[in-house]
C-alpha cells in the first residue's frame, strides 16, 4: 500500500512538474473520446427506434373518400378475425386531421387552408409481435384487391431501414473508435515520451542504484491511466451536455418520439472508462519499454 | 566479498580499459585504487555494480559471479552496494533529502521509515541542517556530500566511491574519509577511486592497489591496516542472495 501510495504521489509530482502537457493530453483525448460517445449514443438510440417501431408494427390502410360506413365495418371486422392482428381501429377524417395538427404543434397554421374532410379516413391495424413482411403478405395482396382500399402504409418498412442505418452506424462507430483509440494512443505515447526524457536523469539513477524495471515504469503506467481516465471523463461529460441540449432541442422541433432517446447505460459508461483507462496504461507501457529501455 | 578473476574490458575499436584484473577485497577492507585519470579505476567499479560486463574474467561478490546473474537480478545486487559516482549523479532540482532517500524508496521501506534513515545519512555528513535545500542551490562539496548519503543511507556492504573527495577542502575531505573507514569498521569492503595523492595520506586504508592503463602494476597492503570488526567467513548479505536466485 505504501509502495502505491509512492507511485502515486512519483506520479502526480511528475504530472504537476507538465501540467500544461498534461491538461493539452487530456484534452486531445476527450476530443477523440468525445466523437466515439457520441457516436455510440447515436447508434443506441437507433437502436432503440428500430426495436421499438418492430415492437409496435401497424399497417395503416388508408380508405377512398367514397367508402361507406358499412363496407369499412365488413373489412373491420374481417381483419379482427386473422390471426396476425391483434387490434383495428378506424380514423375518422376529423380525427386524421385533429392528430396531424397535433403533431405540427407551433406550426398548426401549416393546416389553415386543409380542410378536415380533406384527409382520407384509415384503418390502423395493430399487429401481432414477431409479425414480419413475409407474413403479412397475404393479408396485403387481399386488401390491395379491396375496391375501398386507396393505399398501404407498413410501418416494417421503416424499421428494416431503420435497422439497416443502424447497422451502418455501428460498423461506423466501430471504426471511429479503433482510430480515435489509435489516435489517443499516439497522444499518450508521445505524452509519456516527453515524460519519460524529461526524467531520464531520474530514470538511470534509479536504476543504477538498484530500482527495478517495474519500479521505473510503474508511475509512468499511473499517468498514462489518469490521462485516460481523466479524458474519458470529460468525453463522457460532453457527450451527456451534448445530449442533452441536443434532446432538448430536438423534441421541441417535431414531437414523434424523440422524447424516448436515452444516453449511454451504466455498462456501457463503465466499460468506456475501464477501456480507455487500459489504452492509457498499454500506451504507457509501449513508450517506457521503447523509451526508457526497461 | 569482492573477488575480480581475470577482468578484460576493452571499448570499440581498441581501447583495452582493463586488462586481466586480479583482486580480491574481504569484509571491512578499505581499498584505495589509485592510477591516473584514464587509467580504468572507473571501469574497474562500474563492473563490480553490473555498470559494465566484462569481455573476460569473472567477477564475484558475496561468493556469486554476477556475471551470470540475470537482468532482471541486476538491481538487486545494487540494492547491496553504496556508489559514490564521480559526478554525483544527483537530481539537481530536488531536495537532498529526496535525493539520499532514493535508495530508499526503490526497497519500498515506508515514508517515515525513509525520512528517518535518509536525514540520518545526511546528518552523518553534516548536512543535517540542509536536508531541505535543493541540490542546485548546494555548493560543489555540499553536493558531493548529498551523494555520499545516499550511497550510505542503505546500509550497503559494499561500498565503492569514484573520487569521493574530489571538491572537498581537505578538512572536509578528512571527515570523509573518516566516515568511509568507519564504514569498513562496520564490515563493508570498500574501494575508493582517487588520483589524489593527500588521499593516501589521509586515509586509513589497508591496501592500496594502482592501475596503468588498466592493468594492476601495484598491490600492497596499507601502512596503517584499520582494525577488522568482521571475520571473511561471515555470511553474505541476504539480498545478494535474493539477487542470485
Amino acid at each position: 500500500m505504501s509502495r502505491l501510495a509512492y507511485f502515486v504521489r512519483q506520479t502526480l509530482q511528475a504530472m504537476r512538474a507538465s501540467l500544461r502537457l498534461q491538461i493539452g493530453a487530456v484534452f486531445a483525448i476527450a476530443v477523440g473520446l468525445l466523437l466515439v460517445a457520441t457516436a455510440q449514443v447515436v447508434s443506441n438510440n437507433i437502436d432503440a427506434a428500430t426495436a421499438r417501431w418492430g415492437r409496435g408494427l401497424q399497417l395503416t390502410i388508408y380508405l377512398k373518400a367514397e367508402a361507406t360506413t358499412g363496407r369499412i365495418t365488413v373489412l373491420k371486422s374481417l381483419l379482427e378475425q386473422r390471426k396476425e392482428v391483434r387490434s383495428v381501429r378506424f380514423i375518422d377524417s376529423a380525427t386524421a386531421h385533429q392528430r396531424l395538427s397535433e403533431s405540427l404543434a407551433s406550426n398548426e397554421d401549416l393546416l389553415r387552408d386543409i380542410e378536415p374532410n380533406l384527409l382520407p379516413p384509415s384503418l390502423e391495424v395493430q399487429l401481432v409481435d414477431g409479425t414480419d413482411q413475409a407474413k403479412l403478405r397475404p393479408l396485403i395482396a387481399v386488401l390491395a384487391q379491396a375496391p375501398i382500399v386507396d393505399e398501404l402504409d407498413y410501418r416494417g418498412h421503416w424499421a428494416r431501414r431503420l435497422g439497416a442505418i443502424a447497422s451502418v452506424s455501428r460498423k461506423m462507430g466501430s471504426g471511429l473508435a479503433l482510430l480515435v483509440a489509435l489516435g489517443c494512443l499516439y497522444i499518450i505515447t508521445s505524452t509519456i515520451r516527453l515524460g519519460v526524457y524529461a526524467r531520464r536523469d531520474q530514470i538511470a539513477i534509479q536504476k543504477l542504484v538498484g530500482a527495478t524495471d517495474a519500479f521505473v515504469r510503474a508511475p509512468f503506467l499511473i499517468e498514462g491511466a489518469i490521462q485516460s481516465l481523466f479524458g474519458a471523463v470529460l468525453a463522457l461529460s460532453g457527450a451527456y451536455a451534448l445530449f442533452n441540449y441536443a434532446s432538448g432541442k430536438l423534441s421541441g422541433a417535431v414531437g414523434f418520439g424523440i422524447g424516448e432517446v436515452s444516453f449511454l447505460s451504466v455498462e456501457q459508461i463503465v466499460v468506456g472508462l475501464s477501456a480507455a483507462t487500459l489504452l492509457g496504461v498499454c500506451g504507457s507501457f509501449i513508450t517506457v519499454g521503447r523509451y526508457a529501455e526497461v | 566479498m569482492i573477488q575480480l578473476i581475470g577482468i578484460t574490458k576493452r571499448y570499440p575499436p581498441d581501447t583495452i580499459a582493463l586488462s586481466e584484473i586480479d583482486l580480491s577485497v574481504g569484509k571491512g577492507e578499505l581499498v584505495l585504487v589509485t592510477g591516473a585519470s584514464g587509467a580504468g579505476k572507473t571501469t574497474l567499479l562500474r563492473t563490480i555494480f553490473a555498470a559494465e560486463r566484462p569481455d573476460q574474467g569473472q567477477v564475484n561478490i558475496g561468493g556469486r559471479d554476477i556475471s551470470r546473474l540475470r537482468k532482471s537480478a541486476i538491481p538487486y545486487l545494487r540494492r547491496n552496494i553504496g556508489v559514490i559516482f564521480q559526478d554525483f549523479k544527483l537530481l539537481d532540482s530536488r531536495s537532498a533529502l529526496d535525493n539520499a532517500a532514493i535508495t530508499l524508496e526503490i526497497r519500498g521501506l515506508s515514508r517515515r521509515e525513509v525520512r528517518r534513515r535518509a536525514t540520518a545519512a545526511l546528518e552523518s555528513v553534516g548536512l543535517g541542517q540542509k536536508i531541505d535545500q535543493a541540490v542546485c542551490s548546494m555548493s560543489g562539496g555540499e553536493q558531493q556530500r548529498v551523494a555520499i548519503a545516499r550511497a550510505l543511507a542503505g546500509d550497503p556492504s559494499i561500498l565503492l566511491a569514484d573520487e569521493p573527495t574530489g571538491n572537498l577542502d581537505p578538512e572536509r575531505s578528512r571527515d570523509v574519509l573518516q566516515l568511509l573507514q568507519r564504514c569498513a569498521q562496520a564490515g563493508a569492503a570498500v574501494l575508493i577511486a582517487t588520483h589524489d595523492p593527500t588521499v593516501m595520506h589521509q586515509a586509513n586504508y589497508t591496501r592500496l592497489v594502482h592501475l596503468t592503463r588498466g592493468t594492476l602494476t601495484n598491490d600492497r597492503p596499507g601502512i596503517r591496516p584499520t582494525v577488522r570488526l568482521v571475520r571473511d567467513d561471515d555470511p553474505p548479505n541476504a539480498s545478494l542472495d535474493e539477487a542470485s536466485r
